[in-house]
């Protein structure tokens, strides 16, 4: 067990060293990152001096290095220091960190709302197969992996904050305004869910050893629940905690559309505003949660399922 | 006299007749079962529908989806103006026609989504095709970057590739294509993995086929069908994308009418002007539903270890 959290993290270390390449490179895909981020107008002089203070003058692996490792004015990344915003003259690791709470409650509100749904709808298409809640729960999650989440927040706004009146169309302070984003980031997560705890539930109550289960006498609730469920709980927890990575990543459009002050609108005002520290703070930190998040689905489904060996 | 008749019966044409019902071809079959799906044959009749309003939009649109005119802007669906034009769909912000903008737009999610579909199938396949088939060290380091490009936050990820590159069809297709590859290439190798050490395999080489033979005329053709159905899952996913970067005001600029640039201007409207809102994102939904219940059909035809899971 231990060799294998040891792997697990030593190939996160790997992806994360990548991720950070990745966001260092981005400014310079284009070749000259003042391109990317000087106005229009700016003169000759104003690009020159930008690219000394920002020590773009300098070779690519000077400037990688000195991105890690920090220079004169920087601590460098691995000590969490992005630099400061263009645009607020602030750290932009700040700037991201204020916002992190909001994205994991959105996340976390939005997987509750989730599994409330997905697991009882999940079990009961499987147990009643062909029946009406079968059907239901087909549509629904149809519907989930067809429907787009930032669509789905703007009907939802027209529907309870324009007509009907019952929620509020954006903010972050009340409880109630958490309601229409976590339903419109919730509804993928929702059918994926939903689809996996069916079809894995489905697959174990095919197996021999319900059967043996059931031919002992057990009533079928007890067959289901003493038996079946246990056994289809370990690819749902990961699919479950692989849907939480997603979210916590992945709401960036739903934040936009309902104004959630998250890191994903954050992301989005700073492209818009070219303040790249921020762009590359938001991104990099991100990263380091969703990898954080798949390490320990990995860690949690070794440690559930005996059958895995961990060497 | 018995054994004449049965020499008899071989050479008369009842036998030939016999022959010919010895069944219909794969086609024939595979019509017959879409007839018997309703839902993956609404499936088809969606794709088709638009991809030829992605192909011939001028034969559909009533209308210039580019024709502003303020003095009919924001009119609900059913406007008259006084030329006799009726905006079945009500008008924009700007004047423009609906309808029109919907079956215009549908040019660049269906481009975009093929495009990345066919990009992300072609790398992921080959590198499918050289990890399973060489195994080790090759198969290691592909392996590895397959994990690492997993573990990438990837929406986050292409919105700041795409704001920097900046917003064309390339560079959304190339943005959506650097993550997608790797479903394609985990699926390829492990059926590689099992096709190597069969017989079929083992007899090509004996008989001295080269390593590109084998792959391209032996494994690939059973490979294939696995693919076209993650490709048909993917498919709707990327035409979701594609609208999420065009709403962002990061897909493809303006004028260019696209679904998710509609649904961003309908957003400044919600509270009077829902069908700015609506019908784009109901053309929208649609299309993706229809690519989602072919490829739930395809995977139950084509893919027969799932078949038992969702019959």
């Amino acid at each position: 067990m231990r060799a294998f959290i040891i792997r697990g993290l030593l190939q996160s270390l790997i992806v994360l060293w990548l991720v950070l390449l990745i966001v260092f490179l981005m400014l310079h895909m284009t070749g000259d990152p003042a391109d990317v981020m000087m106005p229009e107008e700016a003169t000759l002089e104003e690009v020159a001096a930008f690219n000394k203070e920002m020590g773009f003058d300098k070779p690519l692996y000077v400037q990688y290095f000195n991105f890690l490792f920090g220079h004169e004015k920087n601590l460098g990344v691995l000590r969490g220091d992005f630099g400061h915003s263009f645009y607020h003259s602030v750290p932009a690791m700040g700037l991201v960190t204020e916002r992190i709470p909001a994205t994991v409650i959105l996340a976390v509100v939005a997987l509750c709302v989730g599994l409330v749904i997905a697991i009882p709808a999940g079990i009961l298409s499987a147990v009643f197969r062909k029946s009406w809640v079968d059907h239901f729960s087909s549509v629904l999650s149809m519907a989930g992996q067809s429907i787009p989440n930032f669509w789905l927040g703007l009907m939802l706004i027209i529907l309870f904050s324009e007509i009907l009146g019952w929620l509020p169309t954006s903010g972050y302070r009340e409880a109630k305004s958490v309601v229409l984003p976590a339903l419109a980031a919730g509804l993928y997560a929702t059918a994926r869910i939903m689809r996996m705890m069916r079809s894995t539930l489905l697959e174990v109550m095919a197996q021999d050893f319900v059967n043996t289960a059931r031919s002992k006498g057990l009533t079928e609730a007890l067959v289901i629940g003493r038996h079946a469920l246990k056994n289809a709980s370990i690819p749902v927890v990961t699919i479950i905690g692989l849907e939480l990575g997603g979210l916590l990543s992945g709401t960036v459009v739903v934040e936009v559309v309902f104004a959630w002050p998250g890191v994903g609108w954050l992301v989005v005002e700073s492209i818009m505003a070219n303040d790249y520290p921020v762009v590359q703070a938001a991104v990099a930190l991100l990263s380091f949660m969703f990898v954080g998040v798949n390490l320990a689905v990995d860690i949690l489904y070794a440690w559930l399922d005996p059958r895995i060996s961990y060497s | 006299m018995a054994f004449d008749k049965t020499i008899d019966a071989s050479t008369s044409p009842h036998v030939a007749q016999e022959v010919d019902e010895r069944g219909p071809t794969e086609w024939q079959l595979a019509l017959r079962e879409l007839l018997k799906r309703p839902p993956a044959l609404f499936g088809v009749f969606t794709i088709v529908m638009a991809i030829l309003w992605a192909f011939i939009p001028d034969l559909f649109s009533p209308l210039d989806p580019l024709n502003q005119d303020l003095e009919r802007y924001l009119k609900p669906p059913g406007f008259r103006d006084a030329q006799g034009n009726t905006y079945w769909l009500g008008t924009d912000q700007l004047g423009r026609d609906i309808v029109s903008r919907i079956i215009w737009g549908a040019r660049v999610s269906l481009t975009v989504g093929f495009a990345a579909v066919f990009i992300s199938g072609f790398i992921g396949i080959t590198m499918g095709l050289i990890a399973g088939y060489f195994g080790g060290k090759i198969d290691a380091v592909i392996s590895r970057i397959v994990d690492a490009a997993l573990a990438i936050p990837f929406v986050l990820l292409a919105i700041a590739i795409i704001a920097i590159l900046g917003a064309s069809l390339q560079n959304i297709v190339l943005a959506i294509a650097l993550r997608t590859w790797t479903v394609y290439t985990r699926v390829v190798r492990g059926e590689v993995f099992a096709l190597k050490e069969t017989d079929m395999v083992a007899g090509a080489k004996s008989a001295g086929c080269g390593t590109l033979r084998i792959m391209l005329i032996y494994l690939l053709p059973n490979v294939f069908s696995s693919c076209i159905v993650v490709a048909t899952i993917y498919l709707g996913r990327m035409i979701i994308i594609e609208s999420s970067f065009s709403f962002l005001g990061m897909g493809v600029p303006p004028p260019t009418p696209t679904w998710g640039g509609m649904l961003a201007d309908g957003r400044g409207f919600l509270d009077t002007s829902w069908w700015l809102t609506l019908f784009p994102g109901v053309a929208l939904t649609l299309t993706v539903l229809g690519v989602n219940l072919l490829g739930d059909w395809l995977r139950d035809v084509l893919d027969p270890r799932m078949k038992h899971l969702d019959d």
